[in-house]
């Protein structure tokens, strides 16, 4: 297994719709959080890392360098990565890579995701106009003539292919949600944490069909931060990076001839990470996934290999994925529960599997978590990257 | 093509729309490894060949998904958006499907036809094929 770097330190401010404070705010509380949780000295803090703000806000620019001068941190690296939902996660795979190319010594990745919900946008002419030129951007010539204003349609006929092809019912990824409320009621960061049942579940609303309301994430702001450091350099209360994967399909959104049902990109990621720290699926303890929708969560356990085609809804129905499971899936709430803040999300699963490597998940802990796995993906899940940690 | 939908990414994109507004659905074929492929493009995605000639489809396919739009600018609920795997060309097309839900299946045969779009243009859309 290689251990070059270690997640030093985690921060991560609440997951909810935040009022009152400014996405600049929630950076820096994330990041002083992860530096003091690290443990290390600001003045040895070399790199800054981070995302674009939000997809419906385009207003903020030069992030990290703004987040430089208002800690007054001095960098040898620093940069903005921007690649849909799994920006973050490809943040820390370049700061990885320039840790272990010995470079720099240690630094600092960092999201803050700020998106307008769907009341201030409907409130405002402006805003409305600017999603519209956001969402023409970002779907297209062809996609973008249908009014399309969010991915959901795609994935509700990505979800829509799955229950055709794998014979899956309404009632079978309804019982997801219900799991993952189950664990953000014991996390108090979470977006939502009263629990629910599966009628609630199915007698919400139908957005995109076949997608009920409480199937979905919901829109949530929150800021995150990672330290990665050299492993001699630090004091380990460590958790090491054991392997990590990434692959990304020639397409955006709608796969051209793929099935719409499969995620190659999710199988190809995650087999490199397997490889490269040496491990199988099934020596996984705890995992973070990365899915906005249940039906595409439960798709993607599949891909990562948790479970065969077409069978992860009976092994969250058996309680396989559960805290005391096989593999403790989305114990800090999933996108679903904990809430989804794009580009900011990666870090909250990396906050997530930290805690649980180190024994520190409280109510949530999974009893002698060794090892720890982090999905992102983008697009309607055309690419993806994985992450595997390990306690040291 | 008018107003705030105004972002056309290449050539290929405004000559598809000026097509489309003559009834027309067209699309690209590569001349050096004779692909035929959509959306159209202004080079092959497979050879890179630069040498494209417009074709055009026969506008039959199958309905390969469905679904209707939650929040949208327009054809949202209770109309019908799907995906159409098209004959005669490598790639689907994401348009309106002008049927009743509770008449869709996956996998039906569909044809293409147009209709002015709120959005002040001639658009395709695809029916159930009798
Ligand atoms: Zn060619």
């Amino acid at each position: 297994m290689k251990a070059d770097v270690v997640i030093a330190g985690v921060g991560m401010t609440d997951v909810r719709i935040h009022e009152g404070s400014t996405w600049l705010e929630r950076a820096v509380a994330a990041i002083k959080e992860a530096i003091e949780d690290a443990g290390i000295d600001k003045n040895d803090i070399e790199a800054l890392v981070c995302t674009p703000i939000g997809y419906t806000v385009d207003q903020e620019k030069f992030i990290a360098q703004r987040i430089a001068e208002y800690l007054a941190i001095t960098c040898r690296t620093m940069a903005e990565v921007d690649c849909g939902g799994a920006s973050s996660l490809i943040a820390v795979r370049l700061l990885m890579n320039e840790i272990a190319c010995g470079r720099v010594g240690a630094g600092v990745v960092f999201a803050s995701h700020f998106d307008l919900t769907p009341e201030k946008l409907a409130a405002s002419p402006q805003e409305i106009m600017h999603l519209i030129r956001m969402a023409n951007g970002m779907y297209g010539s062809y996609d973008s003539r249908l009014g399309i204003l969010s991915p959901m349609p795609y994935y509700a006929m990505c979800i829509q292919r799955y229950m055709h092809e794998c014979g899956v019912k309404p009632e079978d990824i309804a019982r997801l949600p219900v799991l993952l409320r189950e664990n953000a009621s014991k996390n108090p960061r979470a977006h939502y944490r009263e629990r629910i049942t599966i009628d609630d579940v199915l007698s919400s609303r139908i957005l995109c069909p076949p997608i009920h309301l409480l199937e979905s994430c919901p829109v949530s702001h929150g800021a995150g931060a990672v330290v990665l450091a050299k492993a001699s350099s630090s004091e380990v209360r460590g958790v090491w990076i054991a392997g990590y994967g990434e692959a990304h399909d020639d397409s955006h959104f709608m796969p051209s001839t793929a099935d719409m049902s499969t995620f190659p990109a999710v199988r190809k990621s995650a087999r490199e990470a397997y490889s490269q720290a040496g491990v199988t699926p099934q020596d996984i303890d705890v995992a973070e996934v990365y899915g906005a929708f249940a039906g595409v969560e439960l798709m993607c356990y599949e891909e990562l290999g948790f479970f065969g085609r077409g069978e992860a809804p009976t092994a969250v129905a058996e309680g396989k994925t559960s805290i005391d499971g096989d593999v403790a899936i989305n114990t800090s709430g999933g996108r679903l529960s904990l809430g989804h803040a794009p580009y900011a999300t990666p870090l909250f699963e990396i906050y997530e599997i930290t805690k649980q490597l180190r024994g520190d998940a409280g109510e949530r802990q999974v009893k002698d978590a060794r090892l720890g796995l982090v999905h992102a993906e983008h697009g309607m899940i055309n690419g993806s990257a994985v992450m595997i940690l390990g306690r040291a | 093509m008018s107003g705030f939908l105004s972002n056309l990414e290449d050539s290929a994109a405004l000559r598809f729309y000026d097509e489309l507004q003559n009834d027309r659905f067209v699309t690209t074929r590569c001349k050096r490894c004779a692909l035929v492929f959509f959306p159209p493009r202004i080079i092959c995605p497979d050879c890179l060949g630069e040498k494209i000639e417009w074709v055009r489809l026969s506008g039959r396919g199958r309905l390969y998904a469905f679904t209707q739009q939650h929040q949208s600018l327009a054809h949202s609920k209770p109309q019908v958006v799907g995906i159409v795997d098209l004959e005669g060309a490598r790639g689907r097309i994401f348009s309106i499907i002008d049927a009743p839900w509770e008449e869709l299946e996956i996998g039906l045969p569909v044809r293409i036809d147009f209709f002015e779009s709120p959005f002040g243009f001639k658009m395709h859309k695809f029916v159930l094929e009798r």
